[in-house]
């Protein structure tokens, strides 16, 4: 018996020492592998997600082409899961980068992560619910005491219980049930859910086929603060350890998200990002009306500020989070401005004031 | 007598003359029998201290014991924990009684039947060994994402032990008491009711009582989709708002309500056989 202990416990050290030596080899200067996460998979699970300058730079291959000298491998990671799966992979370490929804990443921190935000990358992004065809659910009004799919912990969420405050609701008025994406969807076809929020797109494929049809959208019933914001965030301590490989990966994000806010690149832009099984045709329709710049922009303007600051306390208040915490010393512009200077793009975005308008210079 | 026989018995007497305990040692030796049953909960309590003072586990993985009791006060303060365990208690309870039914007339079936054991018993053979969660496809199929699927999938775990022990518990009933049956002349009715379940009973309870565990068990994975009230959907929308407090605490509880439904069911199962007990 003791022989046994002695056995498990010499195999155990020497595992420790062997992952432990794996941890100096990644010190010299630069890490073996940046490991950069994203919210979701494409449709069947296909390790892809269209929408962001993220997704961009991942699918022309920006990021593997400015590392590629270095002999650092990129490792994408899609997180079935999303935010909720993104915070538990900061937290045990396996993650470096991620592009998030806004929820998830106050989530993340509130609960104690040491992420910094680097860069924004998604602002205005509209969010609508959609019931079967045949539903008498016809205003944000009906859903009460309704089966209602909400992807939870995500930023889906937060605008869920922001749209039902907008009809005087609450969330435990209605039976909101945590299911993933693209589950979701097809309970709305089984009729298993009485409605479903999700960004307009994942709906799209319903409607066309009279499936479902979409009661609410935030963008045509001009709800911009029910609109979803998201960013791009680091963990700390690689931040810290490697600040000139951020610095060129920050480089990198923001030459993605000029490439995603030009308009000539619109037609391009969608097929790329329709790899992830939207298809072109859907992420057409859900920017009509829209300007790339102006949901792509990667700045950290007093726009992206007020979505988190009131994001973060809509979170405490409908108790998504416990505490709350201040958004300034949460965002670390400096890699994003030495970025935009040296690309000579600091005058490429406009800067938006907290209601939206636009800062004239 | 010879003499070796002589020492042996003398010997014999001897130990007989030791055996008696020392009040003192006896008590002793009751402390530590209550005691025991302490100790590696409290040394595991002392590690999950440990890890998160000296930060082994980041707090977001595994929070400070600490804290987790204020989130279960604070749970229990807010009714929040109440509502959720209503919600899995209904749920565990319907499927137990659904699974009793259906598992104890399946089971005296299977055991008074030569046919039916032959033909059935086979099946149910493989049916038992299949896990819960293979079956959630199929059970997606039929009840999509619903409260049914829930309870069915309880439902199927608890029960396998129900048939399994009723099955065995009539199949295997003393001959002798069928005999009595037969001097008697009953009636194939008069049989199953006077002596084939009464003889059964206390497998049959077994049978309930592990159905019961089963279904508790599986709870959680039944839960996973679609439910918005119960244990395990508390589990899931704390995982997702990251706050790991509170899926331990759904997980301690798990445990207590467990075991208190256990303890409960030996509760009634003594009331329904104390002539069992007696007679032993």
């Amino acid at each position: 018996m003791k022989k046994t202990i002695l056995k498990f416990l010499s195999v155990f050290i020497a595992g420790l020492s062997i992952l432990s030596s794996l941890q100096v080899q990644a010190d010299e200067g630069k890490p073996v592998v940046i490991r950069i996460g994203f919210p979701g998979t494409g449709t069947g699970n296909r390790p892809i997600v269209g929408g962001s300058p993220l997704s961009t730079a991942h699918l022309k291959g920006w990021v593997e082409e400015e590392f590629k000298k270095d002999g650092i491998k990129i490792e994408w990671n899609h997180f079935k899961f999303a935010g909720p799966g993104i915070n538990e992979a900061f937290a045990n370490k396996l993650l470096d980068f991620s592009y998030e929804g806004d929820l998830a990443m106050i989530i993340g921190k509130a609960g104690g992560l040491n992420t910094k935000v680097l860069a924004g990358g998604g602002v205005r992004i509209p969010v609508a619910i959609a019931v079967p065809n045949d539903s008498p659910i016809k205003t944000l009004a009906d859903l009460k005491g309704k089966r209602f799919a909400v992807q939870k912990g995500t930023a889906i969420q937060l605008a869920e219980v922001r749209a039902l405050a907008k009809a005087g609701l609450e969330d435990k008025d209605v039976r909101a049930v945590n299911i993933l994406g693209a589950n979701a969807t097809d309970a709305l076809q089984t009729k298993d859910m009485d409605a479903v929020i999700s960004i307009p797109y994942s709906f799209y494929p319903l409607r066309d086929r009279g499936v479902a049809k979409i009661i609410y959208d935030s963008q045509k019933s001009g709800d911009t603060d029910i609109a979803i914001a998201g960013g791009f965030i680091g963990d700390d301590a690689f931040i810290k350890k490697y600040p000139d490989i951020t610095k060129r990966l920050l480089k990198v994000f923001v030459k993605a998200a000029q490439y995603s806010s030009d308009e000539a690149n619109r037609n391009e832009l969608f097929k790329l990002w329709g790899q992830d099984g939207t298809g072109f045709q859907y992420y057409r329709e859900v920017y009509n009306g829209a300007t790339l710049a102006e949901r792509q922009t990667p700045l950290l303007d007093e726009y992206w500020f007020g979505r988190f600051k009131d994001g973060i306390a809509d979170a405490k208040k409908y108790k998504l989070i416990r505490k709350d915490f201040d958004v300034n010393g949460w965002v670390d512009k400096s890699y994003l401005e030495a970025a935009l200077k040296e690309l000579s793009l600091e005058n490429n975005w406009t800067a938006y004031s907290y209601d939206g308008k636009p800062i004239k210079h | 007598m010879s003499e070796t026989l002589k020492q042996e018995y003398q010997r014999d007497t001897l130990k007989r003359v030791k055996l008696p305990n020392f009040a003192g040692i006896f008590s002793i030796k009751k402390l530590m029998n209550l005691t025991i049953p302490f100790i590696f909960p409290l040394v595991l309590l002392g590690l999950w201290q440990l890890a998160s003072d000296k930060g082994w586990i980041a707090e977001q993985i595994l929070p400070a014991p600490a804290v987790v009791y204020q989130s279960f006060l604070d749970l229990i303060d807010s009714g929040v924990l109440l509502e959720h365990l209503i919600g899995s208690l209904t749920r565990v309870g319907i499927a137990f009684v659904i699974a009793s039914i259906l598992g104890v007339g399946l089971g005296i079936f299977l055991g008074i039947s030569r046919r039916a054991e032959a033909y059935i018993a086979p099946l149910f053979e493989v049916y038992a060994q299949t896990p819960v969660i293979a079956w959630i496809p199929i059970g997606l199929l039929l009840f999509g994402i619903s409260e049914k699927l829930a309870v069915a999938l309880i439902t199927i775990a608890a029960i396998v032990p129900i048939i399994m022990n009723t099955y065995k518990g009539v199949r295997y009933i003393s001959k002798n008491y069928l005999e009595i049956g037969n001097v008697y002349a009953f009636t194939r009715w008069q049989t199953i009711f006077l002596i084939v379940i009464p003889a059964a009973l206390p497998s049959i309870f077994n049978g309930l009582r592990y159905g019961l565990t089963q279904a508790w068990l599986t709870l959680v994975a039944a839960e996973l989709v679609g439910i918005d009230r119960g244990i395990g959907a508390m589990i899931v929308e704390a995982r997702n708002l990251f706050q790991l407090d509170i899926v331990l605490v759904a997980i301690i509880t798990l445990g207590i309500v467990g075991l208190v439904l256990d303890k409960l069911f030996v509760l009634v199962e003594r009331r329904f056989l104390h002539w069992q007990r007696r007679g032993l």
